[in-house]
């Protein structure tokens, strides 16, 4: 046996658990090597001290409280106790909102659908109106605000003439 | 000792900036645009438009009477060929070909002010960065570069002499060229001008019906992008309903708030803008329409505070 061993069974050999063997060897060990034999006279002290500690009752009864919360807990309960549990409520309030968002507030905000094209009747009349006014600031060509709204123009009519 | 005398040099050009070409950009902007009042010219000049995913190169001739006559024919392509625009002040006609008929085109916009310029020059970084040849002309070339993300750069080539804008360009921030204008030839103030060539003759069509007020609360949006501000709002009388403009401009670009009342009539047939961004939508009984220069998502958002 070496020192390992013999200080892993130190407290099984003073507990009197260990078998004939192993009790032989370990005093075999301890009669041989001072460490270990120190070690096992500290753990038999260290043992005998704390078995002398009287043992004291608690000053307050805790009985009558725990058997009230025994008895609530195994109670049958209402339905929306369990709706209230936080794994089906947060799913349910979350379901909610989605539904509100989807059929109540459509109607009273009334989200814009928005295109990138105008009616072709007024596009004419928008973007000729648009031109006139870039023609008025810096750095505008006339020629070419209007060669951009004479070539739309002309699609435009292409379009239009298309059957 | 050559060193130092070009660190001099480079140190006096610093020092000097635009004043060496003997104007600031903000000078040469009002000469060019008060040109048109002291010369008469004639020239070809082309103008490239992306259109649609493609660039359409038009060419046309331009004659002009100072102070304020201008004709200008188109060559090409062939569906713009033989369309004649004629500007007298602020009045002006379009002449087209396939019909034989002069159109009023109404008010053309008068020249941009010291108030357009000093917000240009306020939402603008310009410069002028140098010289070029253009038409066989000396020219400044001008440099306005956007302060606020998202919008275009120009570029102005003005003539050394007479300062007429002879050529003109817009680019995205990335140098992608949007649209641009360009003498090819040019003769500066020519004798033999007639002054018959800017007179209207034959048929000309009724002017459009004036525009009443609109007879709705207008709406505006409570954003714009920044350096931008309402100027104007105007009436336009569009298939007979009472429609209000809003313009909406930087000194440089504009954007336009179109409104009428919605009508309740099947969906009318739609047509898409290939040379500006364009948004439509309807909201409390109105349709709104909104044009400019912006990219979508901008435009999207004054129209999400529109209200």
């Amino acid at each position: 046996m070496n020192c390992k061993n013999a200080c892993n069974i130190t407290s099984d050999y003073i507990d009197g658990c260990l078998p004939p063997q192993a009790r032989c060897e370990y005093e075999a060990h301890i009669s041989q090597c001072p460490e270990c034999a120190a070690e096992h006279d500290e753990m038999r002290r260290m043992l005998s001290a704390l078995s002398s500690l009287s043992v004291r009752g608690s000053s307050v009864d805790c009985w009558p409280a725990l058997r009230a919360i025994i008895v609530e807990r195994g109670r049958p309960r209402p339905v929306w106790h369990f709706l209230l549990r936080p794994v089906i409520a947060a799913p349910a309030a979350a379901l909610a909102a989605v539904l509100t968002v989807m059929l109540v507030l459509p109607a009273q905000m009334q989200t814009p659908d928005m295109s990138s094209s105008a009616s072709m009747s007024e596009y004419g009349h928008y973007i000729t109106a648009h031109a006139r006014f870039q023609r008025q600031q810096a750095f505008a060509d006339p020629d070419v605000t209007f060669v951009a709204v004479e070539l739309e123009r002309a699609r435009v009519a292409a379009d239009r003439d298309q059957p | 000792m050559i060193s130092r005398q070009l660190k001099l040099a480079l140190v006096a050009l610093l020092f000097a900036g635009p004043g060496v070409f003997g104007a600031t950009p903000g000078d040469l902007l009002r000469r060019a645009e008060e040109a048109d009042k002291h010369v008469d010219y004639r020239g070809i000049k082309t103008v490239t438009v992306a259109f649609g995913g493609e660039n359409a190169v038009v060419r046309m001739k331009v004659v002009h009477l100072k102070p304020d006559r201008t004709r200008t024919v188109y060559f090409a392509p062939a569906l713009l060929a033989g369309i004649i625009v004629i500007r007298d002040g602020p009045d002006g006609w379009r002449y087209y070909p396939k019909e034989d008929v002069w159109e009023p085109i109404g008010h053309c916009g008068l020249p941009c002010g010291d108030a357009v310029r000093r917000e240009a020059l306020r939402n603008y970084d310009i410069r002028l960065v140098g010289t070029e040849r253009v038409a066989g002309r000396e020219a400044y070339v001008i440099h306005a570069l956007p302060r606020y993300r998202g919008e275009a750069a120009h570029r102005m080539w003005v003539d050394q002499q007479c300062y007429l804008v002879i050529g003109m360009q817009t680019e995205t921030s990335s140098g992608t060229v949007l649209r641009s204008s360009r003498y090819v030839s040019l003769q500066i103030d020519p004798s033999d001008i007639d002054a018959s060539l800017f007179e209207v003759r034959g048929k000309i069509k009724p002017a459009a019906r004036k525009a009443s007020a609109p007879g709705f609360k207008v709406m505006k949006p409570s954003y714009v992008p920044d350096g931008y501000r309402l100027v104007a709002t105007a009436s336009l009388c569009v298939n007979g309903c009472a429609c209000s403009h809003l313009q909406f401009a930087n000194g440089v670009n504009t954007i336009s708030i179109f409104q009428h009342k919605a009508g309740k009539d099947a969906p009318a047939q739609k047509v898409e803008s290939k040379v500006t961004n364009t948004l439509t939508w309807t909201r409390d009984g109105m349709e709104f329409t909104i044009m400019g220069d912006l990219p979508r998502p901008e435009l999207k958002k004054i129209a999400d505070s529109t209200k």
